[in-house]
């Protein structure tokens, strides 16, 4: 290509700095981040591998740790994956005091339940407020929303106590129904969706509303289809809350039976249970349960995720 | 024009298709963006809304939209009122200056939208009987049939399936094309093929078809229904009609149409951020004729272009105006376009219509300055100068003898104009001006009154403050004053009666004005006053006959005019303190105070008159730029309550209402130009300047000037110049060449010169 060639003034220009060093001194900063950052993730990354080796670890093994932290001398093992997901305990299993059942696919399903069906139904709730505040004029609602923001103020831990007498108050305490609804008035997600919708120009909705549509059919044809990205990230957001949420469950289902929690009141359950140590290789395979959905999510959606997070804001 | 708020008429305006009545806009922060807009628009019509940006135009329009609110007035759309109209009912399509396209849609999808929206009243058809007849007339030509099949499957189109590009090929319906496409003919021999039943596949279709029609005809019958020959349902001989949405074929039919007359053509299946700025403007202009709206709104729609594109686009405007005939309001900043595109143009500034009329008659007979200088490119040349009796003079001596009718109309403009202003000076509302002012400026001096009790302190004061300044002006002042101090008593007691009288003249004053009061809040008033008539009846004695009161205020002048040289600010201070001619009584302050509540209500000034007021003072020469220029109330309700923020009882607001002195100073001007000299302001648009050597027509003496700038612009030069005291412009055709920096002699086209009104910048 004509273009691609290099004139002599510009060969000679890569001869002088090439003789003044800057080439050299840009391949050692190279060097020197490329090992930083090696490091950097060879730590983060640790802990992930000690837990999937551990999990593939015998109950014999578990006392060499971590001198075999990635091969244990009996060999790899799938003993706590049967423990975990079909209660078969190997016959020379010491005494533990496992009291209630690992319901591990009941807890699935709980946990599938809460965070994508959660997230769902806050993003449309979510959304709807947020067209509301944006392209609806309605009296004194910058009142209602400063009122709505300055409510974020309030940490979700001091407000749990009073949800949970609520939830029992209304009769859900027996539903699972009870880990998505406190969680619809959530105002972060609702605040971030409306930026967005701010930047969506007002033209095409006054147009749109010109052309005769209602409210419901701009939110479906317009505004939403606009907003797509906002709404992913939020969603994205909402099932890794509603998918690693501890405490709420912990606190409605935590004293009931073992088929009403989700995986994070089970994963507690299991760590606080393998602190007799031979149960520790069931909690390690326990994290891999929980762990592989949500990395298979992320991978899939990788680039959609940084998109989003990119986008998010951002006026077009 | 003198509408009240009880006596508006609620009939239609005849045969004009928009029409705004007295249409105001007030924002909900106060801020009042359109004033008392009126106009009529006739169908077909292309009228453009055109001023400097924040003159209102846009709000204007939108308020025509339904996209704002109309604070007060009437908009009539094809004779219904229209104010309280959901925009959707006011069959109206608008183009925004932004193109509002859709970014996730098509240009198909795009121009489609607004069909998509409503339901329309149309006739039953029975789509069976169309489709099945449609499919066998189609079979008649299997080679145009099997074509359409294979291209439609080779194309893959994001806005149009295989189905919907068969029907509009073959010019069928959507049932009938999904019916072939179900037998996917690829050629014309596989229709020789043998079908399910065994047979031909060409005759398998036609039974089908046969068995089918026979079907639909029985269901129809027991029905009690007959369908004619446009497959219209009937029943007893009636036209069924049902409200549905269009179906995809009637919209891709006016799709298709749209697209045609905006040569959008190839562009159908693109995505809006793949079109260019022209593009876009055609796509957003099809949504709006898509839909045979009768009324076209354009917010602006070329200011996104370049300049060539403008050109291009602004033709094409004018173009589908005219093949589609819509009646259409257009909103520019732009003269040229308005110029060029509008039928009628209406010229506003700062939310006042300053002129409504065709291109011509504003660019030959503008009515005031603002129009004069707005229209017209480089704009109209103002120079200022002096007139008496049909000569106007500049600052340099040179003189313009006016045509022999000028001086005619001169005056005859005059006379109008001081008729006119006696007659808005005779109204309730400026009578309740003026007296408000009587008050005011008595009360407002109140916080100032010397106390009769005090005066000899005060007077001490001021000597006091003297002998801190310096010996000489210490024995100054004492001359003045001394004397006063010695008698003190006598003053009190006389400046306390001086005070009762000048009350008593200030009520008798008020009284001979809020007599003539009409309406029920002078009567108010006049009642308040007569309560005051205790006070009137006891100040008996006249000025004059208060010797000691008459000297002091004579010695107060001459104090406050000496202390004005003397270079102290407490000495000024305490001395204008001591100022009490016209202060009234104290007590009758309280009284005034319940006379003053009444009058302040200003229901009937018609808008037209606030309008001419407003520009006397925009457009006046001496442009002293008072701080809230304009305050007065309208009767609106919201105005009211977000403009009135002063208590009305409190003596420390300055009520700030000019309008009677605005219309009291113009009168007084234009009695001043009716008996002689006075001042003008002389426009002259540029292209009737000319080289003295080359205009034979009615010209004025020639003057020399000094090139300054000389611009070529193809066949023209512009010279600009300093002369009069004014940049003045000239456009000369390229004959003679004029460098910059020369001698030139201009002349003026006697017949274009037009005169302007120096206060209130109207043309003479």
């Amino acid at each position: 290509m004509a273009q691609n060639k290099v004139t002599s003034e510009q060969f000679i220009g890569f001869k002088k700095r090439e003789a003044a060093g800057v080439k050299k001194r840009a391949e050692v900063g190279k060097i020197v981040s490329f090992i930083i950052l090696a490091a950097f993730c060879i730590i983060w990354v640790m802990p992930f591998f000690i837990m999937f080796f551990g999990s593939l670890r015998g109950h014999i093994d578990t006392t060499f740790y971590p001198k075999e932290l990635f091969y244990p001398h009996s060999g790899y093992t799938l003993e706590n994956y049967k423990i975990l997901l079909f209660q078969e305990y190997p016959p020379d299993f010491p005494q533990h005091n496992t009291t209630q059942e690992y319901a591990i696919g009941h807890w699935f399903m709980n946990t599938c339940f809460s965070a994508i069906g959660g997230t769902l139904l806050y993003l449309l709730v979510a959304s709807l407020a947020a067209y509301t505040f944006v392209f609806i004029d309605f009296k004194f609602h910058n009142v209602l929303f400063a009122i709505l923001v300055a409510s974020m103020v309030v940490p979700g831990a001091a407000t749990s106590v009073g949800n949970q007498s609520l939830v029992y108050a209304m009769g859900l305490n027996k539903s699972i129904l009870a880990l998505i609804i406190p969680g619809l008035g959530g105002i972060y997600g609702m605040y971030l969706i409306k930026t967005f919708f701010e930047s969506i120009p007002k033209d095409l909705i006054e147009s749109a509303r010109m052309d005769g549509y209602n409210n419901w059919e701009i939110y479906l044809k317009i505004v939403l289809p606009l907003g797509k990205t906002v709404l992913f990230v939020q969603g994205l957001f909402g099932f890794m809350g509603g998918w690693n949420d501890l405490v709420w469950p912990q606190m409605l289902f935590g004293t009931q039976d073992s088929k009403k929690w989700t995986l994070q009141v089970g994963m507690a359950y299991i760590i606080n249970n393998s602190k007799t140590a031979n149960l520790i290789g069931s909690a390690l395979a326990g994290g891999v349960v929980c762990l592989v959905p949500v990395l298979a999510m992320y991978i899939v959606a990788q680039d959609k995720i940084i998109d989003g997070m990119a986008g998010a804001g951002i006026k077009r | 024009m003198q509408d009240t708020v009880e006596s508006v008429s609620l009939e239609a305006q005849g045969d004009s298709f928009v029409s705004l009545k007295d249409v105001n806009k007030i924002y909900p922060n106060g801020v009042q963006a359109v004033y008392d807009f009126n106009i009529d628009i006739k169908e077909n019509e292309f009228i453009v809304l055109v001023g400097p940006s924040g003159c209102g135009k846009s709000t204007t329009l939108r308020m025509i939209a339904g996209l704002e609110d109309i604070t007060s007035g009437q908009l009539w759309i094809n004779n219904s009122l229209s104010n309280y109209k959901a925009s959707k009912d006011r069959d109206i399509s608008m183009v925004f200056q932004s193109y509002a396209l859709y970014p996730q849609m098509t240009v198909y999808d795009n121009i489609a939208f607004p069909l998509r929206a409503r339901r329309y009243r149309m006739p039953v058809v029975n789509l069976v009987l169309k489709a099945w007849d449609q499919v066998v007339e189609a079979l008649n030509n299997p080679q145009l049939l099997a074509d359409a099949y294979l291209e439609a499957c080779d194309r893959q189109l994001r806005y149009s399936t295989v189905v919907s590009y068969v029907a509009t090929k073959l010019g069928i319906c959507d049932t009938a094309a999904k019916i072939i496409c179900s037998y996917k003919i690829k050629s014309v021999t596989d229709l020789d093929n043998t079908g399910k039943s065994g047979k031909r596949l060409l005759d398998e279709i036609k039974e089908r078809a046969a068995q089918e029609k026979q079907k639909e005809m029985q269901a129809i019958a027991e029905k009690g229904l007959t369908v004619d020959d446009q497959y219209q349902v009937y029943a007893n001989g009636e036209l069924q009609y049902e409200m549905k949405k269009l179906s995809e074929e009637e919209i891709r039919k006016k799709v298709f149409e749209a697209a045609e007359i905006l040569d959008l053509g190839p562009y159908l299946d693109r995505r809006p951020k793949e079109l260019s700025g022209g593009q876009m403007q055609r796509v957003a202009l099809g949504r709006a004729i898509v839909r045979n709206a009768r009324l076209f709104l354009m917010d602006e729609p070329l200011s996104n272009l370049d300049a060539k594109l403008r050109v291009q686009m602004r033709s094409e405007i004018v173009r589908i105006h005219e093949q589609i005939g819509a009646t259409t309001i257009y909103v520019t900043h732009d003269q040229t376009e308005a110029m060029t595109m509008a039928t009628k143009i209406a010229i506003m500034s700062k939310g006042w219509v300053q002129q409504i009329g065709t291109p011509q008659e504003i660019y030959y007979h503008p009515k005031n300055i603002f129009v004069a200088t707005f229209i017209g490119s480089p704009a109209m040349n103002i120079i200022e100068g002096e007139y008496q009796n049909g000569t106007i003079t500049f600052a340099n001596g040179y003189s313009v003898q006016m045509p022999e009718a000028f001086a005619a109309k001169h005056d005859a403009y005059y006379r109008e104009k001081i008729a006119e202003l006696e007659a808005v000076l005779e109204m309730d509302d400026f009578k309740k001006m003026h007296a408000l002012k009587l008050i005011d400026k008595d009360l407002f001096a109140l916080h100032s009154q010397l106390e009769p009790a005090l005066v000899g302190r005060a007077l001490k004061d001021v000597i006091a403050s003297a002998h801190h300044v310096n010996e000489e002006c210490a024995a100054k002042v004492e001359a003045l004053i001394g004397k006063f101090v010695e008698n003190e008593a006598t003053l009190a007691s006389e400046l306390a009666e001086a005070h009762k009288i000048n009350a008593r003249e200030l009520i008798v004053a008020l009284k001979e004005i809020v007599s003539t009061i009409g309406d029920e809040h002078g009567k108010e008033a006049l009642e308040a006053l007569n309560a005051l008539a205790e006070i009137e009846s006891q100040g008996m004695g006249s000025k004059e006959s208060l010797t000691t009161y008459t000297a002091f205020v004579q010695a107060v002048e001459e104090l406050i005019a000496y202390a004005s040289t003397v270079d102290s600010h407490i000495l000024q201070t305490k001395c204008a303190a001591l100022n009490v001619a016209g202060q009234v009584d104290k007590t009758s302050k309280q009284w005034l105070l319940t006379v003053r509540k009444p009058l302040l209500t200003f229901e009937k000034i018609p808008s037209s008159v606030i309008g001419k007021l407003h520009n006397a003072q925009v457009f006046n020469k001496n442009e002293k730029e008072e701080k809230g220029t304009l305050y007065y109330q309208k009767p609106k309700k919201e105005k009211k309550k977000h403009a009135v923020k002063f208590n009305l009882n409190s003596v420390d607001v300055e009520f700030v209402n000019n309008l009677y002195d605005v219309a009291c100073d113009l009168l007084a001007k234009c009695n001043a130009a009716l008996s002689g000299k006075h001042g003008v302001r002389l426009g002259i648009r540029p292209e009737d300047l000319h080289l003295s050597s080359e205009f034979a027509g009615d010209s004025t003496q020639g003057f020399k000037v000094n090139s300054n700038i000389v611009e070529l612009l193809g066949s023209e030069l512009l010279i600009h110049t300093q002369w009069a005291g004014a940049t003045v412009i000239a456009k000369i055709s390229t004959g003679t060449l004029v460098k910059p920096h020369t001698e030139v002699e201009l002349t003026m086209n006697r017949e274009k010169i037009l005169v302007f009104d120096e206060n209130c910048g109207d043309t003479i």
